[in-house]
């Protein structure tokens, strides 16, 4: 068990940076507690690109719930939305020796945190489910 | 939020970036990356001291102009990254391609050489 902070927001880039300041605030705590140096920096680099994908690629009209949920051993983010779903695992790492302009944000979610799932059209209202977690053990 | 400003400096165009920049401000830089492309500006200097934070799409200008430049026979260089914009950079191996200097002095003294 652990601490949930959900809050529900419109798909909008302008309030991204509102749940982003949450997340700061925990993990500069977290860090203070001894986390690994760097990971609030990580872990809103995550949030911020899964947001945008949302909020670029899915829909205004929807409302995205997001959940943060802290325990002694992960810090987990859930966003929830029902627009259009992504195909997330087709998404291939980048060839970073390219310098490539674009299509990096996966790759960040997925470098800065420990496990990042997507399932789509998770139950019957269509609603998709991101689910990122930040292992605190050890790290 | 982002605020920009741009200075030339004998020859050199430094950058200032103060704020975050992000997919909701990257598209305000766009024209000034244009213009400097346009105008051959060849010798730019990033001045990131007071940038809070980068995501994909800022990466994308940067990188953009980096590219750019470097076609016209010139270069781009970063001062004083730091932070989460410093984290990104590793992941991205941005700090490979790019030439980074703790001032804005080094890094328009580097183009002087």
């Amino acid at each position: 068990m652990g601490d949930r902070i959900s809050v529900v927001l419109p798909n909008n880039l302008r309030y991204r940076d509102a749940v982003g300041a949450m997340i700061r605030e925990i993990c500069q705590r977290l860090e203070h507690e001894g986390a690994e140096a760097g990971l609030g920096h990580q872990v809103i680099s995550a949030f911020n690109e899964a947001f945008n994908n949302l909020s670029l690629h899915g829909d205004e009209r929807e409302d995205l719930e997001v959940d943060l949920l802290l325990s002694a051993e992960q810090l987990a983010i859930e966003i929830r939305d029902r627009g259009e779903p992504f195909n997330y695992n087709e998404v291939t790492a980048p060839d970073l020796d390219e310098l490539p302009e674009s299509g990096l944000g996966i790759f960040i979610m997925r470098s800065f945190m420990s496990e990042v799932r997507y399932v789509p059209r998770a139950d019957a209202s269509g609603t998709n489910r991101l689910r990122m977690i930040r292992d605190l053990r050890g790290a | 939020m982002l605020e920009f400003k741009r200075d030339q400096l004998d020859d050199v165009e430094v950058l200032t970036l103060k704020g975050n920049l992000d997919a909701l401000t990257a598209p305000e830089l766009r024209p000034t990356i244009d213009e400097l492309v346009a105008n051959r500006r060849t010798k730019v200097v990033f001045d990131l001291r007071d940038l809070t934070l980068i995501d994909s799409s800022g990466v994308g200008a940067i990188v953009s102009l980096f590219k750019r430049v470097r076609m016209l026979g010139g270069d781009v260089k970063i001062a004083c990254l730091a932070n989460q914009p410093k984290e990104i950079f590793r992941l991205l191996r941005l700090d490979r391609a790019f030439d980074l200097f703790d001032t804005v002095e080094e890094a328009r003294g580097k183009f002087k050489k």
